[in-house]
């Protein structure tokens, strides 16, 4: 479906409103639902603790791995956990 | 052959924090250990969970939903570099084996950085220059002045995207989904005029068509089998 068929169902002829408003429609729609998905592969860093998570992100859906729990370079879903470790990180950032 | 790790993470914020577990062995296998001066203390190896232990190429896989608002067409071969000027304006830059990229970043031309930690997402063109190696200009503001290759290979941009900014871009949804759209934006246009009934009404069947279309996704009989500890 194209904008265009999108504001004429709607009834507007405002663009620059009804694209702001689609936007925010296709963020709520890819919260509740699954509509656009991505994978993103960042490199793990020696002693790097925290990784910013994708700007364009809305929901995430699984967090993987290379090698966990495997020999095979597979990527496997790791555990979230409760509570933080007891070691901290060096520099926190 | 790799070895196996144990990981885990935990969110904090808008950042991932990934741990592995350390599992060299602590002295006499006791989960503490003692120091006749220090006393006893926790131990810092053997099965204690720490920021990861070594460096892995592409080691973290995150797949999530994004906000929709654009649908990659081609993907780059180029791996990009980043760098900044004393203005705080975001550059990036190609290696110079791939020649003159110009021709793709004309400015006012968008494309989606993928894989950066830092700067993922999409950017604008303002201008791109060819000597030894393309370098990119956008105007994306950076904060201060970052330290420029940082970046390796698995940095690529998407150059050719059908962004959502004009009538005729297409939605990339399914059309079912786009009829769910429709609703979404008559509710958000009655919450502006005030109408709340009417936006509740135009939400409910946003939602209601958003579900419906996840259910179709499902085909086959749905049942509840009886367990085994079920009354015969």
């Amino acid at each position: 479906m194209k904008v265009m068929e999108l504001m004429e169902r709607v009834g507007d002829t405002r663009t620059g409103v009804i694209l702001a408003y689609l936007k925010d429609g296709l963020k709520e729609l890819n919260r509740i639902s699954e509509a656009n998905i991505n994978e993103e592969n960042i490199n793990l860093v020696l002693n790097q603790r925290f990784y910013n998570l994708p700007r364009d992100m809305v929901k995430v859906l699984d967090i993987r791995v290379k090698n966990h729990l495997n020999t095979k370079d597979e990527y496997r879903s790791i555990p979230r956990m409760i509570g933080n470790p007891f070691v901290p990180d060096s520099d926190n950032t | 052959m790799a070895s196996a790790k144990e990981y885990a993470y935990y969110i904090r914020g808008n950042q991932v924090a990934i741990l592995q577990k350390d599992t060299t062995s602590s002295s006499g296998g006791l989960n503490y250990e003692y120091d006749p001066s220090a006393g006893i203390e926790l131990p810092t190896s053997g099965g204690t969970w720490k920021s990861p232990l070594a460096a892995v190429e592409n080691g973290l896989q995150i797949e999530y939903t994004h906000e929709g608002a654009w649908e990659y067409i081609t993907k780059s071969t180029h791996g990009l570099y980043d760098e900044a000027d004393d203005a705080g304006v975001l550059k990036f830059r190609t290696k110079a084996s791939h020649g003159d990229q110009t021709p793709l970043y004309t400015a006012g031309h968008k494309f989606l950085v993928r894989n950066s930690e830092n700067f993922s997402g999409l950017h604008e063109a303002v201008s791109s220059t060819f000597s030894t190696y393309t370098t990119i200009t956008t105007n994306t503001k950076v904060k201060g002045k970052s330290v420029a290759g940082i970046f390796t290979d698995n940095v690529y941009s998407y150059y050719d995207i059908d962004v959502l900014d004009d009538e005729d871009s297409i939605i990339p949804v399914n059309s079912y989904q786009g009829l769910a759209l429709v609703y979404y934006i008559k509710a958000r246009l009655m919450e502006d005029t005030g109408d709340i009934k009417k936006r509740d009404f135009f939400m409910a069947q946003f939602h209601k068509m958003v579900e419906q279309d996840n259910s179709s996704k499902i085909y086959g009989a749905r049942s509840i089998a009886p367990g085994p500890n079920a009354i015969r």
